[in-house]
Parts: structure tokens; C-alpha cells; sequence
């Protein structure tokens, strides 16, 4: 009977062991080489419907440059927990001619942050509701789109 | 079993054991060497000498972050670089400070100072930090060990 329970007891390290290893190594994944993401949304039309299926390539600001135009996934600067979509308008020290304002006169991005933009204008909460984003809240960049396969390939710019 | 399924075995624990470190180091914690002046007295991380930099045990649970707290995030002006400030106010309260009208900070903004006020770049220089960019909580020196603890 001891015998039993310690069989018992070696099968579950293993699932325990296993587990942990499978998570670790999906974390490690997600952290440096990239995830597979479900889009939601329309602010991404034409270029992201909903229900897109993209692979992303995780941000690191030593190894990588972000683009003008680059797709990016952030930290969401008003909701946490939540990544949002947008493509990169402006880039740190560019002027901004995006928010129309009559009363904020033409300013500049700030070093190290980038002015977000979705290109479905009309629905989309971006940058010109929240501010240009700080890029250390970048966390990947859409690389592939997966899904739907009529529309399969490169994200275009 | 086919060799196919060995090898994938070998090949997943193999990533598993060099995965399992990372992952700790990423949920709960790592240590982390201090550099600049900008904390001192508090953390002291000005000399050439690595080991006389101070070492601290870098928390990543922690609960929202508090008055007082210490906790290292990524530079809204440079997002290579970490910087270990102290929070001096919460989403919220109103900064008053020079240069800046008095204004709330937004529902995820914090405001950090550095303890030693004339050395480093802080919110006075760069505004408010979203909590999106925080990495850790400074909780424990490490080293020197005269000064082992936790910190304040």
C-alpha cells in the first residue's frame, strides 16, 4: 500500500514538474521571441478586422527599432491589463499634427514616446484621447497575419 | 515511443529547466544592482566598484504601489533604461509642483522623487510614470550586508 501512495505521489511531481516547465517555457516565449495574438476590435480597419489572428514579436528596446507605421501592441496607459493595437504615427521629436486643438499649440513628442493611431480614424481610442504613450509600454510588434487564411501574409504598412 | 517523441521530450525539458529560472525571475523576483546616486542614502550606487554598489532584492509581488514604496520602472524617456525612485503620491492626489499647474494625477499615474533630490532625473524632470512601465518592487538590500534588510 506505501508503495501505491508513493507511485501516486511520483506521478504528480511529474504533472507538477511538467507543468511548470510548460509554463516557464511559454513565458520565456511570450517575454523574447513572440505570442500569437487574437485581435478584437474595429479601430485596426482596414488593415486589422476583428477576429484577426496575428504573430507578434515582442519588443526589445536594446535589440529592435520601432518604425514609423509599425503595428504595435501596448500596455494600455488608462486600462490595466490590457494590451492595445494601434499602428506608430509619430515618433519622438517629431511635431505633432495629429491633435487638432486649438488651443495646445503644435508640440513636439516627447523623447523616448511615440504617438499612437488607429486607422480605422472614427473608431478608434488612440493617442489623440490619451496622449503620446511612453515606448517602454510597447510590447510587441504585429508582424503575420495567420487568420483568416483568405487573407493570410505580412501586415501591410 | 518513437524517437520522434523522445526527442521532443529531451528537447521540451531541456527548455523547460532553462525556462523554469527565467520565469521565476520574471513572477517572483531577482536581484538587481544599483546603479547612480539618486537614492542615497537609501541605496547607494555611485562607485566604480561594483561591490560597493548596494544589491537589492527586486520584488515582482507586490500590491499597488504605495507612499513611500520603492520600485524601479522603465524611463518614459528612454526605454532602455531602469530607474529606482521612491512613490511620493498615488493616482489621485495633486502635484503642486513648479513649472506644472496643480493637477490630479490620472488613474494610473504615479509621481517618484529620488531620496537624494539634486542627483537624477525624476518626475519633476519627466511627469508622471503609468504604472505600465513599473518592473519591481525594491523590498531587501542584499549587500553590503552591513546594511542587509529591508528597505527604510
Amino acid at each position: 500500500m506505501a508503495q501505491n501512495g508513493s507511485w501516486i505521489k511520483y506521478v504528480f511531481k511529474k504533472v507538477i514538474l511538467r507543468g511548470a516547465f510548460l509554463y516557464s517555457g511559454c513565458m520565456v516565449l511570450n517575454k523574447y521571441v513572440g505570442s500569437i495574438i487574437f485581435l478584437t476590435g474595429d479601430s485596426m480597419h482596414p488593415t486589422i478586422y476583428d477576429g484577426d489572428v496575428v504573430f507578434t514579436r515582442t519588443y526589445n528596446p536594446r535589440k529592435h527599432e520601432i518604425k514609423k507605421n509599425d503595428i504595435v501592441c501596448v500596455k494600455s496607459p488608462t486600462d490595466r491589463g490590457i494590451l492595445i493595437c494601434k499602428r506608430v504615427a509619430l515618433l519622438e521629436h517629431e511635431y505633432d499634427n495629429i491633435s487638432f486643438n486649438d488651443i495646445r499649440p503644435s508640440t513636439r513628442i516627447a523623447a523616448g514616446h511615440c504617438f499612437l493611431l488607429g486607422d480605422n480614424l472614427y473608431s478608434s481610442s488612440d493617442s489623440r484621447a490619451f496622449g503620446p504613450i511612453p515606448m517602454g509600454l510597447i510590447f510587441s510588434r504585429v508582424t503575420y497575419r495567420i487568420w483568416p487564411p483568405n487573407r493570410i501574409g505580412f501586415i501591410e504598412k | 515511443m518513437s524517437t520522434l517523441w523522445i526527442i521532443t521530450k529531451r528537447i521540451g525539458k531541456v527548455f523547460g529547466i532553462i525556462s523554469l529560472p527565467i520565469a521565476f525571475c520574471e513572477t517572483i523576483g531577482h536581484p538587481a544592482s544599483v546603479v547612480g546616486a539618486s537614492m542615497e542614502p537609501t541605496l547607494r550606487g555611485n562607485d566604480a566598484r561594483w561591490w560597493k554598489n548596494d544589491i537589492v532584492w527586486l520584488s515582482k509581488i507586490h500590491k499597488f504601489p504605495k507612499n513611500g514604496e520603492i520600485f524601479t520602472y522603465i524611463s518614459p524617456r528612454d526605454p532602455k533604461v531602469h530607474h529606482v525612485k521612491r512613490v511620493t503620491a498615488t493616482p489621485g492626489e495633486i502635484i503642486d509642483v513648479r513649472n506644472r499647474p496643480p493637477m490630479p494625477l490620472g488613474p494610473l499615474e504615479y509621481w517618484m522623487l529620488s531620496d537624494n533630490a539634486i542627483v537624477g532625473e525624476d518626475s519633476r524632470y519627466y511627469g508622471p510614470v503609468n504604472i505600465g512601465l513599473f518592473q519591481g518592487k525594491v523590498v531587501f538590500i542584499l549587500w553590503p550586508l552591513s546594511r542587509f534588510g529591508s528597505v527604510d
